[in-house]
């Protein structure tokens, strides 16, 4: 039986850093709403700069996303 | 031998006192069924005037009994206590052996009137035997009289007040509302309906209670009962104790339906009536136990008592006391009445006196209809006006304004009006034939206008753009958008620069405050330290009250509701007030970590839902601080170990840091050092012995609105940045420029 992949996302929230698993679409949603949010996202270490992240792009994923607060020069 | 442990002034005090108890607070932190079970019990004493409880605390071998009184004629609570040492272990848990709903001086008076020993005793399950209260009090009891003791009854009196009112007042309108309404609308007086109630119960003459607590000594119940009664001149509330033996059983009383008991007696009044004419010392001997609920009233020249079920002897019927006596109103008055028979379109109104039953469903199609007359009434009336939603929400278009309650939004811009207006006359139709509920459509109201408000901030004219706003009623906001020789714009609360997308957001927290003061204070405070030290606060803000603690926040929907978050639990906190002592904190440190505490609690208190949330609360919030700070590193920990970093010591400005060592894919190897405070990042720093030093400095600003530096948001964001500095270097320019002074220094072009 061909079991749903899901993909590991790693991000802070009221109760600091949270991992949790989600299916490509749960993560589609949660993860172009911490764009949105400007937070910078790391797949497997490497950030993502695009504007949206597709399902075709998260199912790239091997170990797991991570998301940060954006930084800026000072 | 019980003693008296503590006394408290208020709930409050009477909280901080038992989470004084190490028993009690071990438990109630791994049982989430014990807080609320306490929380209630504590809640149930607040509501009354006197009312005592009787815990046990079993740890272990020992056992702590517990009594809470509340006595509110010393104005006070009392914590007596009693230690048992058991025979066996019976390990941690809480249990609620006793309630009475009054004091433990009032149980021991009734006790005295039957001139029996002053001793209470209680069997407590698993205690190895019996527990006796022994008078420790009796000294200082005084000689109950048999007067009332004038004093207002409790909020339960109090509801069954109200119940009792809607049963008299809801058998006499409930036929003649919706109906005589729909008729003098229609213009169709034809259509008549009676009821007889001139000799039905008398609202402004009654009398209603419960048997609060009963006593049996001998042959003799003792009894007391709370009551409210009301006379043309008066309404008050009060207890009255009353005895009654069983050669009284042979008075006239009937059950006239199924759980309602009546009893007659007549009076020579024509006007009011007193308490003591109300409440009947007739009431028969079989019909006193405790919790039994009685109404009286004058019903014309007769006063008629109806007492419920004996609740312990079939609960169904004594929860239906007051729609069953409904009904034997409705019985009694109504059917009696005249009615013609006619017809209204397909409507035929016939035959619903005779059946009651009916009557609510033929009122129901007669509402239905009224309903859609007033649509179309108020449609009409609202076209370039007034809309009114339901009485709360309305918008009038000739001011701008929304209102709802007490909470109002209103602008001078025409544009905004049209767009508001607009809005409503969709809202209104879909509201009546319940498409939309009152609240989506307020809050849909309060979008379009932010949303407006924000067209026209975003309109690209030549001349600035004033829009008066009025808050609440009260708060004068004048919102600019002023545009400089240089074309740029510039947008401004009362004269207060504020960035163009936080303008809707400090309108909304606006909205939230009552009074001018406070919404000018927080525009300022705003404008010293920024919105998103603001935001901080309310997200998550560390403090010393004695030990250190953290507050987080999670913003709800709706004006002023917060969850607190605490370790893997959360408490409801409606109102600003929290929020405010902390960024007061946040400005002028000037409290003593005790003041501030003690501050905190009793706002809580006063914001909280229930007693349970606020046990919660002083249960968690010290555990909530460890918990996050181990939690917190045992991430950042793991993300060191992921991203192959070391931990290390810096030196910074003579101070010996925390400090993370990695390597960066160009090859640059990076510290980042930190505390709870901050974090800084360094590029290429020297070494020595086991401690490095210097570097070229990195700034890197986070530019996340919520950041706690507690949780390491931000090291991580560091630490996953500086690992791939090659690819990320062209978000952070400083990080670009390093990387490129870097290249220079070495004459040679950086390949990775």
């Amino acid at each position: 039986m061909k079991t749903e992949k899901k993909i590991l996302i790693e991000r802070t929230t009221e109760n600091g850093y949270v991992e949790k698993e989600y299916t490509l679409e749960e993560a589609a949603v949660v993860l172009n709403k911490e764009l949105e949010d400007s937070k910078t996202i790391f797949i497997d270490g490497t950030p993502f700069f695009g504007t949206e992240l597709t399902t075709d792009i998260i199912n790239t994923t091997k170990k797991k996303i991570c998301v940060t607060n954006k930084l800026a020069g000072g | 031998m019980f003693e008296e442990l503590s006394y408290c002034g208020s709930t409050r005090a009477l909280l901080s006192s038992l989470c004084a108890s190490e028993t009690l607070v071990q438990e109630l932190r791994r049982n989430e069924k014990a807080v609320s079970e306490l929380g209630n019990l504590i809640d149930r004493l607040d509501k009354l005037q006197n009312a005592y409880t009787i815990l046990e605390l079993r740890s272990g071998y020992r056992s702590q009994i517990l009594i809470l009184n509340k006595n509110l004629e010393q104005l006070r609570y009392s914590i007596y206590g009693q230690t048992l040492i058991n025979k066996v272990d019976l390990g941690t848990s809480i249990t609620v052996h006793d309630f009475k709903e009054m004091s433990i001086e009032t149980e021991l008076e009734i006790t005295k009137r039957g001139d029996k020993e002053i001793v209470l005793t209680y069997s407590l399950t698993d205690t190895p035997s019996g527990l006796k209260i022994v008078p420790f009090k009796a000294k200082q009891l005084v000689e109950m009289s048999n007067k009332d003791t004038s004093t207002d009854s409790s909020p339960e009196i109090a509801n069954l007040f109200e119940t009792t009112r809607n049963v008299i007042s809801k058998a006499k309108t409930l036929a003649e509302r919706y109906h005589l309404k729909f008729v003098e609308n229609l213009q169709e007086p034809e259509l008549k309906f009676n009821c007889n109630m001139d000799n039905g119960p008398d609202i402004n003459c009654m009398a209603f209670g419960k048997m609060t607590k009963v006593i049996k000594i001998d042959n003799t119940r003792y009894y007391t009962i709370q009551y409210k009664y009301k006379t043309p001149e008066e309404f008050l509330g009060k207890t009255k104790c009353m005895k009654i033996t069983p050669s009284n059983n042979e008075r006239k009383i009937k059950a006239v339906a199924n759980g309602i008991y009546e009893l007659n007696k007549s009076v020579y009044s024509y006007y009011g009536v007193s308490d003591t004419d109300l409440i009947s010392d007739e009431i028969p001997y079989n019909l006193i136990d405790e919790g039994r609920l009685f109404v009286s009233a004058k019903c014309g020249g007769t006063i008629t008592t109806w007492v419920s079920e004996d609740p312990k002897v079939n609960s169904e019927l004594y929860g239906q006391f007051f729609e069953l006596l409904v009904e034997k109103l409705k019985e009694s008055y109504i059917s009696e009445a005249n009615v013609e028979t006619t017809h209204i379109g397909k409507f035929r109104a016939i035959n619903y006196v005779t059946h009651s039953k009916d009557i609510s469903g033929n009122l129901k199609a007669i509402k239905k209809m009224v309903n859609e007359y007033k649509y179309i009434t108020q449609k009409k009336k609202s076209i370039g006006s007034d809309i009114s939603i339901t009485d709360k929400i309305k918008y009038c278009n000739t001011d701008g304004k929304i209102s709802y309650g007490d909470f109002c939004l209103q602008t001078d811009s025409e544009y905004m009006k049209n767009e508001i207006i607009e809005f409503f006359n969709e809202k209104i139709l879909a509201f009546f034939r319940g498409e939309e509920s009152e609240e989506s459509i307020l809050n849909a109201s309060i979008d379009i206008f932010f949303k407006s408000l924000n067209d026209i901030l975003s309109s690209v004219a030549k001349e600035a753009i004033i829009v008066n706003l009025v808050i609440n009623n009260k708060i004068k906001v004048k919102v600019e958008a002023r545009i400089f020789a240089n074309h740029n714009r510039f947008f401004y609360i009362n004269d207060q620069r504020i960035n163009k997308n936080e303008v809707s957001l400090m309108l909304k927290e606006i909205s939230c405050y009552k009074d001018e003061s406070s919404a000018i204070s927080f525009l300022t405070n705003v404008g010293r330290i920024g919105l998103a030290v603001y935001m901080g606060v309310t997200s998550g803000y560390t403090l010393n009250t004695g030990s250190d603690v953290i507050y987080k926040f999670r913003k709800l929907k709706g004006r002023s509701n917060y969850e607190l978050i605490l370790d893997n639990a959360v408490t409801s906190i409606k109102g600003k007030k929290l929020l405010t002592c902390l960024y007061e904190q946040f400005l002028n440190n000037d409290r003593t970590a005790r003041e501030l505490r003690e501050k905190i609690d009793n706002i809580i208190k006063d914001s909280v839902m229930s007693t349970t949330d606020f046990l919660r609360y002083r249960l968690l919030i010290d555990e909530t601080y460890t918990s996050f700070k181990e939690q917190s590193e045992l991430v950042l920990n793991r993300k060191i170990e992921e991203l192959e970093g070391t931990k290390v010591s810096y030196l910074l400005k003579k101070t010996l840091k925390t400090a993370i060592l990695i390597v960066g894919t160009s090859g640059n190897q990076y510290i980042i050092a930190y505390d709870s405070k901050g974090s800084w990042v360094f590029m290429n720093p020297t070494k020595s012995n086991d401690t490095y030093s210097d570097g070229s400095y990195i700034c890197m600003v986070d530019q996340s609105n919520i950041k706690s530096s507690f949780s390491y948001d931000t090291v991580i964001a560091k630490l996953m940045a500086v690992k791939n500095d090659s690819v990320i270097a062209k978000q952070i320019y400083n990080l670009e420029e390093v990387l490129g002074g870097f290249e220079n220094e070495n004459g040679e072009e950086n390949t990775n």
